[in-house]
């Protein structure tokens, strides 16, 4: 009987369906108006009770761990008040919260049992004392006796108070009062101030931006010891509602930049703008075009640098780098190190960096263009070598650079993602693959090796990561100009090329300035100007104070 | 502000690539054929007369600060006269822009573009000439200003590298086919300068009108010099009889510059150049034709108009059946609509608007 039951519990499990566990998420019916919404727009009550209630609707309490909510009695003049605690664990300094906040409006010591009229002034003549008394106020009290903090603001909208808690900030709760204290006693985990990772530079300041706001507008402020440097916070996001800060230093650059760079970060209508990166795409003047058309640095010297010429920068919470606007296509291929160096140095490093630029962009496009049209460009000795070496390769020229581009963006894009410490490995494999390995088996000639060499190692010269981007992008678009039609598509894609170059502006400003539109390139050219030369902001800024410095700058080489 | 005004140096780069274009083609051979060694001495004169042209020109304009020769049309003949003018110079530049386009994409042709048809060719240009006009006058003039000194160092280029296979005995005899060729009948070479009519619709277009005049004389001068430059290469280094053997002039002479070993020929280089100052040529011409019609139709959608003229200047490249009959456009009849138009025809309209202009003022000035 046994063995029937099992058989037929076998055939059963054949014909039924397979009923494994199977989860998909349900659609949510977005209602019109959700609980969340009702909570928004509110203002602080009088009534303690209320206000409690309210912040544990609003911020789950029930459910959220680290919500920290602390009830107590509050002691003032020998009266008892009602009050709360609202802060987050882990955005704050508890030894603060403890010594300096709960201690002093829990504890009663004497000079706050008494009950006295405290006395603002007093005026003793022989016979009379005339005292001038303050009537007893609690809200006043516990602001001016009871918080020895430096940083207390009375709020009366939960929305802003909230924004603020998020942040780090404590909140006071008192019972009768209809806003609360927020206290400012931010202390939470952060990476400390180290050197620029992907911005190295031999001599020149070795700190770079961390993710924390605040610490990184204190990396400005150090280096530019003046007071109208100004750094402006600007919430971005509604869910989350997160700071950047807009710093530019008022008395040097232009007006309508400030105000464009603020009115385009005003008017973002997202609910979360996750790092610079994102915030760049959308304050971007083209966002379609791969150009980069705002910069970003990890360097607190280079920031300050952009700065002191008239530019703005932008620091996004959460984010350790800066963004430096408006900018030209010559900022992208300077180094931080320019200014580091000697000025013939400095030029010598800025026209190989300009080759590189030619070379990332162009070399096999142009490389087609000879091979397969215009081969009396070659003598004919490297030609019959080239022939040579092509002689096993199955595959026409144009595969040939395809295959090799695209080990090479494999390999560039596996070390990049892979742990530090299998890096090399993946170098050397890629190494291997690339050089010997792809030659011996006749898949790429030798001379297509040292081609897409050179065009790999110019590309890593060229200091600016977007652009590089955008090199990367370009070269396939050329390759394939060049393949088709020879110089007549190279000439096709410079082109179109240029002119897109020159329709493209940054915050304002011309992507190719100062050279097209032609401003006064004296003092303002790709090619650095001996230190004492450059007497003059950049034209196309349109700064408020145009003169760096004295035509003779160096007063000690004048005679008296 | 005018979001379309130009500076300085754009505008000067606007009229010189157009002059420069037609450099690249048979221009010098053209005018090697008319008057022999004299050549050079031609282009010295016809450029003094194109200066002297322009000042009279530029004259007639006096009363007409910040208006194009159009708009002296329309002061001189109303709405009417306007519109054949317009409609005339938009013929002009369509027929011009398609027998230069395809004589360079037969040369393409020929140099190194065997397997591709020659209506592909001119469709790749116009095509470019289009997407260019997308991004606007201002930016089509910014990237021309780009492009122009490297044209101008390919030129001088060829010329350095050249010299030391100069013969100057081929100067001789100066005055070439004679007196007469070189003064009389070489007068009418003066069709090179034809382009200067850019001139005349580029001046509302100056950020500052006081400029008109010096930027007229820089871009005559300057583009006299890139042809006086051209000619004595040629002259210098073919005898004036072997002429450009029905190809780019410019282009064989570039075939004979020898440049250490490691280039076996340079000359594919230059026609790298020479495409993109084709593409610059193009683009300007497009970008002229397009205002003409734009104001004409006082339209500000430029697609439909944009894309008729490049179907225009296509069709004018596609009826010469064969190199006889593009010769034949460009050597005879661009020359002498040339001659008509710009110097006959716009001469008669600044003329009629400068005695109108200063009859009304005299009326004015007697009421």
């Amino acid at each position: 009987m046994k063995f029937i039951k099992k058989l037929k519990e076998f055939f059963n499990s054949l014909t039924q369906n397979d009923e494994s566990y199977d989860f998909s998420i349900s659609k949510e019916t977005p209602s019109e108006s959700q609980p969340e919404d009702l909570l928004k727009n509110q203002s602080i009550y009088p009534s303690l009770d209320v206000n409690l209630e309210y912040i544990k609707a609003r911020y789950n309490v029930l459910i959220n761990s680290d919500i920290k909510i602390r009830e107590f009695m509050l002691n003032a003049k020998g009266k008892q008040f009602k009050a709360f605690l609202l802060y987050i664990d882990g955005l704050v300094d508890t030894t603060s919260i403890n010594d300096f906040i709960l201690n002093p409006l829990m504890l009663k010591n004497f000079s706050n049992q008494n009950n006295d009229p405290q006395i603002v002034s007093e005026a003793i003549t022989t016979n009379i004392s005339v005292r001038k008394v303050k009537r007893f106020n609690i809200t006043d009290y516990i602001y001016e006796c009871l918080l020895p903090q430096n940083s207390v603001k009375k709020i009366s909208s939960f929305d802003e108070l909230v924004q603020n808690v998020n942040s780090g900030d404590c909140a006071l709760f008192v019972d009768t009062i209809n806003f609360a204290f927020d206290i400012d006693i931010k202390k939470f985990a952060q990476r400390s101030i180290s050197e620029p990772k992907n911005e190295p530079v031999v001599r020149g300041s070795q700190e770079a931006f961390v993710e924390n706001l605040r610490t990184n507008t204190s990396l400005i402020r150090r280096n530019i010891n003046n007071e109208n440097l100004i750094i402006e916070n600007i919430t971005i996001g509604k869910t989350n509602k997160n700071n950047c800060a807009v710093c530019y230093i008022k008395d040097i650059a232009n007006s309508s930049l400030i105000s464009e760079t603020k009115y385009r970060l005003n008017n973002l209508d997202v609910d979360y703008v996750l790092s610079s990166s994102e915030l760049i795409q959308l304050i971007k003047d083209d966002p379609e075009t791969t150009l980069p058309e705002i910069m970003t640095t990890e360097r607190a010297d280079k920031a300050c640098s952009y700065l002191l010429q008239g530019r703005v920068i932008i620091i996004y919470n959460g984010s350790p780098y800066a963004l430096i606007l408006p900018i030209t296509l010559f900022d992208f291929i300077s180094s931080g190190e320019d200014v580091n160096l000697n000025y013939h140095f400095a030029n010598l490093l800025k026209i190989i960096r300009g080759i590189a630029f030619f070379i990332t962009l162009l070399l096999p496009g142009l490389y087609l263009a000879i091979t397969i049209y215009h081969r009396e460009l070659l003598p004919t000795e490297l030609l019959y070598s080239i022939v040579a070496s092509r002689v096993n390769v199955p595959f026409p020229i144009l595969v040939e650079i395809l295959i090799m581009e695209l080990s090479f963006e494999l390999i560039r894009e596996a070390g990049l993602r892979v742990p530090s410490p299998l890096g090399s490995t993946v170098g050397i494999v890629g190494a291997l693959v690339l050089g010997e390995a792809a030659v011996s088996a006749s898949i790429v000639s030798p001379i297509l090796i040292i081609i897409i060499a050179i065009t790999a190692i110019s590309s890593f010269a060229i200091p600016d990561f977007s652009l590089g981007f955008h090199l990367r992008i370009a070269r396939f678009a050329y390759t394939l100009l060049g393949s088709l039609c020879g110089f007549l598509g190279i000439g096709v894609g410079l082109f179109i090329h240029l002119i897109t170059l020159c329709s493209l502006k940054s915050f304002g400003v011309p992507y190719l300035s100062p050279y097209m539109p032609k401003t006064n390139i004296r003092n303002n050219s790709y090619l650095l100007k001996p230190v004492w030369k450059r007497e003059k902001r950049s034209d196309f800024l349109n700064t408020k104070r145009t003169t760096v410095q004295d035509n003779i700058s160096m007063k000690w080489r004048e005679k008296n | 502000m005018n979001n379309n005004k130009i500076g300085f140096v754009e505008s000067i780069s606007l009229t010189l690539i157009v002059i420069i274009s037609h450099i690249l083609l048979n221009l010098p051979n053209e005018i090697l054929g008319s008057t022999a060694s004299s050549g050079p001495l031609n282009v010295i004169y016809i450029t003094v007369l194109a200066v002297i042209i322009f000042l009279v020109f530029n004259k007639l304009f006096s009363s007409f600060q910040g208006k194009d020769i159009l708009d002296v049309a329309e002061f001189v003949g109303g709405s009417i006269l306007k519109k054949v003018v317009s409609i005339i110079y938009t013929l002009y530049f369509i027929f011009t822009c398609g027998i230069l386009l395809l004589n360079f994409a037969n040369t393409l042709k020929t140099i190194y573009l065997q397997d591709m048809p020659t209506s592909l060719i001119c469709l790749v240009f116009i095509l470019i000439a289009l997407i260019a006009n997308q991004f606007g006058f201002k930016n089509v003039s910014r990237t021309n200003a780009i492009i122009l000194p490297f044209i101008v160092v390919a030129i001088l280029i060829i010329f350095f590298a050249l010299s030391v296979r100069f013969v100057p005995e081929r100067f001789f005899p100066v005055l070439g086919y004679g007196v007469n060729n070189t003064f009389i009948l070489g007068a009418t070479n003066i069709f090179a300068f034809g382009q200067i009519i850019l001139l005349f619709l580029l001046r509302s277009h100056h950020k500052e009108p006081k400029d008109t005049k010096k930027i007229g004389l820089t871009s005559i001068i300057l583009s006299g010099l890139i042809l006086f430059i051209s000619v004595t290469s040629l002259i210098l280094i073919f005898p004036f009889a072997t002429g450009g053997e029905g190809i780019l002039s410019i282009y064989m002479i570039t075939r004979s510059i020898q440049f250490g070993t490691f280039f076996q020929r340079v000359d594919a280089f230059f026609i790298l150049i020479w495409v993109l100052t084709f593409f610059s040529y193009l683009s300007v011409i497009f970008a002229f034709t397009l205002k003409i019609t734009n104001k004409n139709l006082k339209t500000q959608n430029s697609n439909i108009p944009a894309f008729l003229i490049g179907l225009g200047v296509f069709i004018v490249t596609l009826i010469p059946q064969n190199i006889a009959q593009i010769r034949f456009a460009e050597n005879v009849i661009y020359k002498y609509v040339c001659l008509i138009i710009v110097f006959g025809m716009s001469f008669a309209i600044l003329l009629l608007g400068y005695l109108k202009k200063n009859k009304k003022g005299m009326v004015t000035i007697r009421s």
